[in-house]
């Protein structure tokens, strides 16, 4: 589990304990799920945003 | 009052003149507005200016369409040039625009009338529309509950009467939801549908815009007069654009309505559950072809959206995260959350999503239609956090949100309509379609939803 409070304080966010320590629980959350969720990538699964040339680029 | 559809005919047939119908509009604002807080900004004396020219123009023969002379509101985050834009915020509270977006552009080109700009969530960044800067939006059903947000003060006004229609915005369900608890129609077409120029972004990749109406047939009118490519936004699509109005005798012959086994009716409000299931057979005695399906993982669909966001906004808001103070107490620890969102996590958001739009493309192989409730629950208290379905406790946010911010990572074209109450308040479905298939979204609405009261 990532240390969300130093990553936080080395962001320079100036949280209280208390906003500290909220922001903490509710990422531990999504770092939890998000971990198990990004289990199921495969190598070959693309982004769904892909960079698109401008015309003037092709040229 | 009546519908956009009836405003029309009535205006074509000398019955009524849209400064009558702006004038009722302006009247009703004035009356409920204390009440409701629906409004930031009301523009009485350009809306009755703007009324009289739209009447001299029908009287000459000029005739715009279904739009002449219809008084219409906006979210307060589409720019009209010389009037104020607040997004909600402080940051934003004496902004007054210089551009046009490209929605009033076109509805203004279709002959509305802009009456005000209504009120939402801070920077559209939540589902409350109870706002720390500007106050909480009501609901017109029972002023002690939300509208849904972000795009609140249109679907109170819209329910209210205040307006025939007013302009929302949807980057996780913000057209929806407020559509569902205020109990109107609400369109969030497909990404790239209607150009978001002159809107504030919060998710580059899960902004739409649409209408909140009275009617499927309305939104098909507005859809119809925003709908197509505009070069100024980065998303806009080329994609042809449809006839969008259902036909009158509108049937759902032929059509295949998937009616989801699984997520969507695992903790429901029994009520909702209900009035959808009566929908899917309605439906069917209608002669849609409906069968249960199983759809995707949205709880992963979701959490992917969720990540997104979070990163999304914070890029948005960059310029102005340095002024924490001028943010609310519930939009600051979402943007703090989004600014520790890792690059690498953003972009395994997105490989995500890729998956689940190709296994959502599978699932419209074999639909046309999913049919689902908009909601989980019933409209919320006002500063209510936590909310309980059927005897579970959950957070009112992720709950307002679980059927509707998937949508918005797939970027495919969803409708809410009403379909009955329960305790004197709005339940509603929502209908998903196929990229660019809003006509058929709309002929679905129109055949199944109930009157908006």
């Amino acid at each position: 589990m990532s240390d969300w409070k130093a990553i936080a304080k080395a962001k320079g966010l100036p949280l209280s304990d208390a906003q500290a320590t909220k922001l903490e629980s509710v990422l531990n959350q999504l770092e939890t799920d998000f971990t198990v969720l990004k289990q199921r990538l495969a190598a070959a699964d693309q982004p769904a945003t892909v960079f698109a040339p401008a015309e003037s680029d092709a040229q | 009052m009546n519908t956009i559809v009836e405003a029309a005919q009535a205006l074509r047939q000398k019955r009524t003149t849209s400064v009558e119908l702006t004038r009722q509009c302006l009247d009703r604002i004035e009356r409920l507005q204390p009440t409701l807080n629906a409004f930031i900004t009301v523009l009485k004396d350009r809306a009755l200016e703007q009324a009289a020219a739209r009447d001299a123009e029908l009287a000459a023969g000029e005739d715009r369409g279904s739009l002449h002379g219809i008084p219409i509101a906006l979210k307060d985050m589409f720019e009209v040039r010389g009037v104020r834009n607040t997004v909600g915020s402080k940051l934003f509270k004496d902004h007054i625009s210089e551009i046009d977006s490209a929605a009033w552009e076109k509805l203004d080109g279709a002959g509305c009338v802009l009456l005000g700009k209504t009120g939402m969530h801070e920077l559209a960044y939540g589902v409350t529309s109870n706002n720390p800067h500007f106050g909480a939006v009501r609901n017109p059903h029972d002023p002690e509950r939300i509208p849904g947000g972000s795009s609140g003060g249109s679907g109170a006004a819209v329910a209210a009467g205040m307006a025939y229609m007013a302009m929302g915005t949807d980057t996780g369900g913000s057209i929806r939801i407020p559509a569902a608890y205020c109990g109107t129609v609400g369109l969030k077409p497909t990404f790239g549908r209607v150009s978001t120029h002159g809107v504030l972004p919060l998710g580059f990749s899960l902004d739409h815009v649409g209408p909140l109406t009275r009617s499927s047939r309305d939104a098909a009118i507005c859809l119809q007069a925003m709908a197509g490519y505009d070069p100024r936004d980065a998303n806009s699509s080329t994609h042809f654009t449809d006839d969008y109005l259902p036909p009158d005798d509108t049937e759902l012959e032929g059509i295949r309505i998937g009616f989801p086994r699984n997520f969507f009716f695992d903790r429901v409000d029994s009520r909702i559950a209900d009035a959808i299931g009566e929908l899917s057979e309605r439906a069917a005695a209608q002669g849609a072809a409906v069968q249960t399906v199983t759809v995707p993982d949205i709880a992963g669909l979701n959490m992917a959206g969720r990540v997104i966001l979070l990163a999304e906004a914070v890029a948005a808001l960059e310029p102005y995260l340095d002024r924490r103070e001028d943010f609310g107490e519930e939009v600051l620890p979402l943007l703090d959350q989004g600014r520790l969102i890792s690059g690498a996590d953003y972009v395994q958001a997105q490989r995500l999503r890729r998956r689940y739009q190709l296994e959502f493309a599978k699932l419209f192989e074999s639909i046309d239609v999913l049919l689902t409730p908009s909601m989980p629950l019933l409209a919320p208290k006002v500063g209510q956090l936590t909310v309980e379905i059927n005897g579970e406790p959950e957070d009112a946010r992720l709950a307002s949100t679980r059927f509707s911010r998937g949508i918005n990572v797939l970027g495919l074209p969803a409708l809410a309509i009403p379909c009955g109450k329960a305790d004197g308040l709005p339940m509603s479905a929502q209908l998903i379609g196929r990229s660019f298939e809003e006509a058929l979204l709309l002929r679905a609405g129109a055949a199944l939803e109930t009157s908006v009261s």
